[in-house]
C-alpha cells in the first residue's frame, strides 16, 4: 500500500472519463453522419465501466484483503436502431424519401458529458488529497 | 530505557496505514462513480486499532541474513463493502459528497498523525541535544 499506488487508482478513474469525454465529442461530431466506412449510418459508441480487481487469481487465496484498482472502460457500440427521418432531398435517402440518421440524442449525450466532467473532477480532487498526504509524509522528521 | 519508550511511534504507525487504506478506498470509489451496479467500499480502521482483541497481519520482510531485522509492514485492515442498494437507478451507490467529506476528514487525519510523529521526534532531538536545540 503506498500513496503512489493510490494516485494510481485516481489515475484509471481520469482515464475513463476521459474516454468517454472522447466518445461523448466523437458521438456529436458525427451527428449527422450518414455514411461510414462499415456501410449505413454512423453508430453511437458508448464507454462501459467495470471495476478493476488487482490480482483477481488469487482473490479466494485471502478473501479478506482489499483488491480495488480503480477502475477500466471498453468502448461498445449502441445497436439501437438508426433514426429514419423523412427528407427527400437527402442524397443519402431512400425510395420512401427516409434517411437512417445515427442514433444520436443530443441531449443525452450533453447529460453524460456534464457526468463525465464531474466525476473527472472528482478524481482530481481525490488525487490532489493523495498528493498532498504524499508530501506531508516526506516532511517526516523535519519537525 | 530504550529509544521507544513508549508504543506512540507504533500505535501513529499503525492509524497513518489505516488512513492509507481509507484513503485508497475512497479513490477506487470515486473512481467508479460511473460504473453500473459498482458498491462501494469502506474501511473502519478506528474500530479495528481500539479492538484489543486485534491481530496485526504480520508480513515480514524477507531477510537475507539472520542478524537482519524484520519489520511488520503493511498492517492489513478489513475492508468491508457497503451492499445497500442506493439512490441511483444503476445500482452504484456511491455518494460523491459523502466520499469527499470522508476524504477530507481523512487527509486531516492523517496530517495529525504525521505532525504527532513530528513532535515526537522533535522531543528526541531536543533532548539528545541536551536541551540546547
Amino acid at each position: 500500500m503506498s500513496l503512489l499506488s493510490i494516485m494510481d487508482v485516481s489515475a484509471s478513474g481520469l482515464n475513463c472519463e476521459k474516454l468517454r469525454m472522447e466518445l461523448i465529442a466523437q458521438n456529436i461530431a458525427n451527428i449527422e453522419t450518414t455514411k461510414t466506412s462499415a456501410g449505413g449510418p454512423y453508430r453511437r459508441q458508448v464507454a462501459v465501466f467495470k471495476e478493476t480487481l488487482r490480482n483477481e487469481l488469487n482473490r479466494s487465496a485471502n478473501p479478506g484483503k482489499f483488491m480495488g484498482a480503480g477502475v477500466q472502460a471498453k468502448i461498445v457500440t449502441d445497436n439501437a436502431p438508426a433514426l429514419m427521418v423523412y427528407d427527400p432531398q437527402h442524397p443519402d435517402a431512400g425510395q420512401d424519401g427516409m434517411v437512417a440518421k445515427p442514433n444520436i440524442n443530443l441531449a443525452n449525450e450533453i447529460v453524460d458529458s456534464i457526468t463525465a466532467s464531474r466525476a473527472y473532477g472528482a478524481n482530481v480532487t481525490v488525487f490532489n488529497a493523495t498528493k498532498s498526504m504524499a508530501l506531508k509524509a516526506l516532511t517526516v522528521g523535519r519537525g | 530505557m530504550g529509544f521507544e519508550v513508549d508504543n506512540t511511534f507504533r500505535v501513529i504507525e499503525a492509524s497513518l496505514n489505516g488512513s492509507l487504506a481509507r484513503q485508497k478506498v475512497i479513490a477506487h470509489n470515486v473512481s467508479n462513480i460511473n460504473t453500473p451496479g459498482f458498491k462501494r467500499f469502506l474501511v473502519d480502521f478506528e474500530e479495528q486499532l481500539a479492538n484489543p482483541q486485534r491481530k496485526p497481519a504480520q508480513l515480514p520482510l524477507k531477510v537475507t541474513r539472520a542478524r537482519h531485522i524484520s519489520i511488520p509492514v503493511n498492517e492489513d485492515f478489513a475492508v468491508t463493502r457497503d451492499l445497500s442498494p442506493g439512490l441511483r437507478a444503476d445500482g452504484n451507490n456511491v455518494n460523491l459528497e459523502q466520499e469527499m467529506s470522508l476524504m477530507v476528514k481523512n487527509n486531516v487525519y492523517f496530517n495529525a498523525a504525521l505532525n504527532q510523529i513530528n513532535k515526537k521526534i522533535a522531543v528526541r532531538k531536543y533532548v539528545l541535544s541536551d536541551g540546547r536545540g
